[in-house]
C-alpha cells in the first residue's frame, strides 16, 4: 500500500524539480565545504584540501543526475530535455531546419497525395455487394483484334436463354433525353436498362421501386428512375415526385423511384428508363450485327470466371453455327468489374506515378541523411564533451534521434497539409474520365500511410548519422583541434554512396519522363485525317414524339444547317452521328457483292451516318465520287466508304458503283463516294475501315453538328443556340465545344502522365544536384589542408580543379552505369504507355545521360573553383 | 540500513554528518561513498522513511537535515532483524565444526 503515496511524492517532485536541483546542489556544496574544512584541520593547505574534497565526491554532475534518477521520471525528463534542446538547435540553424522541413513536407505530401488517388481509384473495393462476382460481358472478334465490343440485342437474348452460370444478365444502352421542366430544357445523360440491371448490381432505389419486367415492353415503358443528384437539382428533392409524370423528349414518363446519393455506375448517368428489346418496336434491334448494348452479369455462387468463360465460349460457338453471316468470328469475352472499370493502362500509369514519387522521396531522404551526417560531424566536439561529462552512447544517440524525430514530425504535419491541397490539385488536373477520381479524399489508410512513411523516413535519415556520430573513437582527434576526419573517412564514403544512388535514381526517372514526353509529342503529330482548327461542335437530340418519321428529322437538320450556314462567321456546317476521337462506337458487319458463300466473311467496319457537307466542314477529303445531297431520303441507296475500306474490299477496282450489304438482311447499297481515312477511335490507334450512311436515309434524330467558323469557334455558341431555339423552343443544344478541345481531351491522359513524371524527375534532378554540391563542398572543405600542401608544392590551379572534377566524374559514370542497368529492367513497365518510341530509345538514353553528366559537373564546378582558389598559406595555417 | 541506524541513533543529521559518523564508528573500515549516499537518501525520501528540512546551522549557511520517521523506524527494525538472521546463518557455516 506504499505505492500510491510513493507515486504522489514522485508527482510532487515533478513540479518542484528545479527547486530540488538547487537544493541538492547546495547540499552537496555544503558537504564538500565541510569535508574541505576537515582536510584543512588535518593539515592540508586550503587549495589541496578543496581538491581532495572534490575528488572524494567524484563526478558531482553525475551524482546530481543519479539522484534525480531515483525519482523515476528519468525517461520522460530525458525526452523533454532532448526535445527542448532539439528545438533550440533547430531555431539556431534556421537554414538547415528550413531545408529539411521543406524537403520532408514536399516528399511526404506528394507521396500521400498520390497514394490517396491510387487508393481512391484502384485499391478501394467497388461499391457493390460482392463486387468480385460481377462480370462485364463483351462480344469479341479476336481475328480482327477487337476484344471489347458491345453486344447486339439478339445475341444478348440468346445468351440470356442459354446460359446457366450467371444468376442473371442485364443490358444497358446509353442514351440521352431532353428533360423539359418549368420551361427549361436540359439534356440528361441516361441509360436504358433491363429490369435485372439494378438487382444484379445489388442496389435498389432509395425511394420508390425498380422496374418490373413488364415495363420492358412497348406501351408500358414510359417509367423512369432518377439519380439522387437530378432529383435534388431539378426537382428540389420533392418526395411527392414519385408517381408523378415528367416530360422526357416531350413525352410523359412516370417517375417510379430515385436512386441513393452514393450510387454510381462508371459514368454520371442521371436517368434510367426500361430498355425495349422487342424488334417489332425497334427494327434495328433485330440486326444481330448491330452492337450497341453493354451487358453485365453476376456469377452464380461457386462458379468461377474461367468456368463462366468456358460456357459462354460454347454458347458463342453455337451462335456462330446458327447465324454464320453475322456471328462468324465473334466470341464472348468476360471481364471482372475491377479489370473493366480500372483498365490495365490506367492501373499501370498510376503505379508508375506512385513509383516515381517514391523514388523522389528516396532521393530526398538520401539528401537529408547526408545533411544530418554532415551536421553530426560538425557537432563532434559537442558530443565528445558530453561524453566526457558522463553521457552514455545511448544518450547521444537518443539526442540525435529525438532531433530527427521532431523534425520529421513537423515535416509530416506540413506534408499532410500539402497532401490535402495537393490531392485537390491533382484531381482537378487529371483527365476527368478516370473512374472514382472525384471520391479521392484523405482517409484512414492515407493517414496511416503517411505516418508509416514518416517513421521509415526518420529511421532512414537519422539512424546512420546518429550511430556514426556517437562513435567515440574518432573523437579524440577532434578534441585536439583540427577538422578531424580525413577525407577518405567512412562517413564521407557513405555520403558519396548516397549521392551515387541519388544520381542513378534521378537518371531512371528522367529517362521515364523523356520517353513519355517523346511519346506525347509523337501522339500530337499523328495524321488525323481531318482539320480540327476552328470547328465548333454541339449535339441535338430530336425527341421521337415530335419528330417521329425520318423525313421530318431530315428536314429539320437540313433547315437548321442551312440557317447556320447563313450566319456571319460560318464557313461550313454539317452533322454526323459521332465525331472522331469521341467515346462510343457503332460497328457493324458488311457483306460485299459478289462474294460466294465460302467467301462471305462479314467485314466488320465502323459505321457513321452523316449529313451533306459534313466531310467538307471537317476537312475530310473527298477522294472519289460525290457527297450526299439534300435530295437523299429514306429511299436512297447511296453509301460512302473510307479509302481503307475501298482498298481492302476492291483492291484493284474502282469502288464507285459497287454494292455493299450492311448488316443482316438483303438490302444492298451502292457506293457513291470515297473519303479519306480518319482516326476515329483514339490518337494512338490507326484509322479503321468506315462506312458512312446518309442520315436522311436512316432517319437519325440525334446528331452532332459541326460548324467551321472564321474565328474562335466557341464565340458562336450563343448564335447556334439562337438558331435552334428559333426553330424549336424546347430543343436544347448541349455539349458545345470546339474540336480542338475534343482533341485535347483525347490526349489528356498521356499529357498528364508526361507532365507529372517530368515534374517529379526534375525535382529528383534538383535534389541530386543539391546532393552533389553538398558532398563536393564538404570534401573540398575537408581537404583544405591537403590542397594547401599540394599548391605549396607547386600544383597549379587547374590541376586542383581537375582533381576535384575527376573524382566526381568517376562518380557520375558509375551512377550512369547503374542507372542504365536499372532502366533496362524497369522500362518494361512504361512500355505500355509509350507511342512510337521504344523503351530503349538510344536518343533519349544518350541525351539524358549527357544532361545528367553536364549538370553534375556544373554543380561540382563551384566547389571545385573554390578549391582552386584556396590560398595555400591560409590553408596550411588554419587548422 | 546503516544510514537509518545512524539517524536513529543521532536524531537529526545532515549528509556530511551521516558519512562522518559511519566512518568514525566503524573506525574507517566502512565508508559511505558520497556518490551513493545522496541517491540512497533520495530513495528513502521517496519511500517516506526519512524527512528532510533546512535548518540554519550557521549565520551564513543552511544545511539540510534528515530525520527518521516512524515508517523508517519500522523499516530499520525489519532490516536489522533480516541482517541478524543472515549473519546467524553465515556464522553457522563458518564456525569450526
Amino acid at each position: 500500500m506504499a505505492w500510491p503515496v510513493d507515486l504522489y511524492r514522485r508527482v510532487c517532485f515533478l513540479f518542484r524539480s528545479r527547486r530540488f536541483e538547487r537544493e541538492l546542489e547546495e547540499e552537496i556544496r555544503l558537504h564538500m565545504e565541510m569535508q574541505a574544512e576537515e582536510n584543512r584541520e588535518n593539515g592540508m593547505d586550503a587549495e589541496a584540501a578543496h581538491y581532495a574534497a572534490m575528488r572524494r565526491f567524484g563526478n558531482a554532475t553525475l551524482l546530481l543526475e543519479r539522484s534525480r534518477e531515483t525519482w523515476g521520471w528519468i525517461t520522460l525528463e530525458t525526452w523533454i530535455r532532448d526535445a527542448r534542446y532539439a528545438l533550440r538547435s533547430m531555431r539556431q540553424s534556421r537554414g538547415f531546419t528550413a531545408t529539411v522541413l521543406i524537403t520532408l513536407a514536399l516528399g511526404i505530401g506528394a507521396n500521400t497525395a498520390i497514394f490517396t488517388i491510387v487508393n481512391a481509384v484502384m485499391l478501394r473495393p467497388l461499391p457493390y455487394p460482392e463486387p468480385d462476382r460481377l462480370v462485364r460481358l463483351w462480344e469479341s472478334n479476336p481475328q480482327r483484334g477487337w476484344l471489347s465490343f458491345s453486344a447486339s440485342a439478339p445475341n444478348f437474348d440468346d445468351w440470356r436463354k442459354l446460359q446457366s452460370v450467371f444468376t442473371e444478365l442485364a443490358a444497358e444502352e446509353i442514351t440521352t433525353f431532353n428533360l423539359t421542366h418549368d420551361d427549361d430544357a436540359v439534356r440528361v445523360l441516361s441509360a436504358g436498362v433491363t429490369s435485372s440491371f439494378f438487382p444484379i448490381l445489388g442496389v435498389s432505389p432509395a425511394l420508390g421501386r425498380n422496374f418490373i419486367p413488364e415495363e420492358e415492353q412497348a406501351g408500358h415503358n414510359h417509367v423512369a428512375l432518377l439519380s439522387y443528384g437530378l432529383w435534388q437539382r431539378s426537382f428540389g428533392a420533392d418526395i411527392g415526385l414519385i408517381g408523378r409524370k415528367i416530360q422526357l423528349n416531350s413525352e410523359s414518363y412516370t417517375v417510379v423511384g430515385v436512386m441513393a446519393p452514393d450510387f454510381q455506375f462508371v459514368r454520371n448517368t442521371e436517368l434510367w428508363v426500361p430498355i425495349v428489346l422487342d424488334p417489332a418496336v425497334r427494327p434495328w434491334r433485330a440486326d444481330r450485327s448491330n452492337h450497341n448494348l453493354g451487358v453485365i452479369g453476376r456469377l452464380e455462387p461457386g462458379v468461377s470466371v474461367t468456368q463462366a468463360q468456358a460456357q459462354m465460349d460454347a454458347i458463342a460457338r453455337r451462335l456462330e453455327q446458327q447465324y454464320p453471316a453475322s456471328n462468324n468470328g465473334w466470341g464472348v469475352r468476360l471481364q471482372t468489374f475491377s479489370e473493366w472499370i480500372i483498365p490495365e493502362d490506367l492501373r499501370r500509369a498510376l503505379w508508375v506515378l506512385f513509383g516515381a514519387v517514391g523514388c523522389v522521396l528516396l532521393i530526398a531522404c538520401a539528401n537529408l541523411a547526408s545533411l544530418f551526417l554532415a551536421r553530426a560531424t560538425r557537432r563532434q566536439r559537442e558530443m565528445m564533451i558530453r561524453s566526457a561529462l558522463g553521457a552514455s552512447r545511448m544518450n547521444l544517440v537518443r539526442q540525435l534521434l529525438t532531433e530527427c524525430l521532431l523534425l520529421v514530425s513537423f515535416g509530416c504535419v506540413a506534408g499532410l497539409l500539402i497532401a490535402r491541397h495537393g490531392t485537390d490539385l491533382l484531381v482537378a488536373c487529371m483527365p476527368q474520365d478516370i473512374p472514382r477520381l472525384s471520391e479521392a479524399a484523405l482517409d484512414f489508410r492515407a493517414l496511416g500511410f503517411t505516418l508509416l512513411l514518416a517513421l521509415l523516413t526518420s529511421l532512414a535519415v537519422g539512424l546512420a548519422p546518429a550511430f556514426q556520430a556517437s562513435h567515440t573513437d574518432a573523437g579524440m582527434a577532434v578534441l585536439k583541434g583540427g577538422s578531424g576526419n580525413p577525407a577518405g573517412g567512412s562517413r564521407s564514403r557513405l555520403r558519396r554512396l548516397l549521392v551515387l544512388m541519388e544520381i542513378a535514381v534521378a537518371f531512371v526517372l528522367l529517362i521515364g519522363a523523356g520517353l513519355l514526353a517523346r511519346s506525347f509529342v509523337r501522339l500530337q503529330r499523328v495524321t488525323l485525317g481531318f482539320n480540327p482548327e476552328n470547328v465548333l461542335t454541339f449535339q441535338i437530340a430530336l425527341p421521337d414524339s415530335r419528330y417521329r418519321d425520318s423525313t421530318r428529322q431530315a428536314a429539320f437538320y437540313a433547315r437548321a444547317l442551312e440557317r447556320i450556314r447563313a450566319l456571319p462567321g460560318v464557313l461550313a456546317a454539317g452533322a454526323a452521328t459521332q465525331l472522331p476521337l469521341t467515346r462510343g462506337n457503332w460497328a457493324m458487319g458488311i457483306g460485299l457483292e459478289g462474294q460466294t458463300a465460302s467467301q462471305a466473311e462479314a467485314l466488320s467496319v465502323d459505321a457513321r451516318a452523316v449529313t451533306p457537307h459534313f466531310f467538307g466542314t471537317m476537312g475530310i477529303p473527298l477522294l472519289r465520287g460525290s457527297d450526299f445531297t439534300d435530295r437523299d431520303g429514306p429511299d436512297s441507296t447511296g453509301i460512302i466508304v473510307s479509302d481503307d475500306l475501298a482498298r481492302r474490299a476492291w483492291p484493284h477496282e474502282d469502288p464507285l458503283g459497287k454494292k455493299i450489304r450492311a448488316g443482316d438482311g438483303d438490302f444492298w447499297r451502292t457506293v457513291i463516294g470515297v473519303v479519306g481515312d480518319v482516326r476515329n477511335i483514339s490518337l494512338a490507334r490507326d484509322s479503321r475501315p468506315t462506312i458512312y450512311f446518309s442520315a436522311a436515309q436512316l432517319g437519325i434524330g440525334a446528331l452532332t453538328v459541326v460548324v467551321r467558323t472564321t474565328g474562335n469557334p466557341e464565340s458562336q455558341v450563343a448564335a447556334m443556340r439562337h438558331v435552334i431555339a428559333s426553330m424549336d423552343r424546347s430543343l436544347p443544344i448541349y455539349n458545345a465545344r470546339s474540336m480542338t478541345a475534343i482533341l485535347a481531351a483525347a490526349s489528356a491522359q498521356p499529357r498528364f502522365n508526361a507532365a507529372l513524371l517530368s515534374a517529379f524527375s526534375l525535382v529528383a534532378l534538383a535534389l541530386a544536384t543539391a546532393g552533389i554540391y553538398g558532398v563536393t563542398s564538404y570534401a573540398v572543405a575537408q581537404r583544405t589542408h591537403e590542397i594547401g600542401i599540394r599548391m605549396a608544392l607547386g600544383a597549379g590551379r587547374s590541376s586542383v580543379l581537375r582533381m576535384v572534377l575527376r573524382q566526381n566524374l568517376t562518380l557520375v559514370l558509375v551512377a550512369l552505369g547503374i542507372g542504365i542497368a536499372a532502366t533496362s529492367m524497369l522500362t518494361r513497365f512504361i512500355s505500355g504507355m509509350l507511342f512510337g518510341v521504344s523503351p530503349a530509345d538510344p536518343v533519349t538514353l544518350g541525351g539524358i545521360a549527357l544532361l545528367l553528366a553536364a549538370v553534375v559537373l556544373l554543380a561540382s564546378c563551384i566547389p571545385a573553383h573554390r578549391a582552386a582558389r584556396i590560398d595555400p598559406v591560409e590553408a596550411l595555417r588554419c587548422e | 540500513m546503516l544510514i537509518l541506524k545512524t539517524l536513529a541513533r543521532c536524531g537529526a543529521l545532515h549528509g556530511y554528518g551521516i558519512a562522518k559518523y559511519i566512518q568514525q564508528v566503524t573506525e574507517e573500515v566502512l565508508r559511505v561513498e558520497e556518490g551513493s549516499l545522496y541517491p540512497a537518501l533520495q530513495r528513502m525520501l521517496i519511500k517516506g522513511w526519512v524527512t528532510a528540512e533546512w535548518v540554519q546551522s550557521h549565520p551564513k549557511r543552511r544545511a539540510r537535515v534528515y530525520r527518521l520517521t516512524p515508517a523508517g523506524r519500522r523499516q530499520l527494525a525489519s532490516e536489522v532483524s533480516e541482517f541478524t538472521r543472515v549473519m546467524g546463518a553465515i556464522a553457522r557455516v563458518i564456525q569450526p565444526a
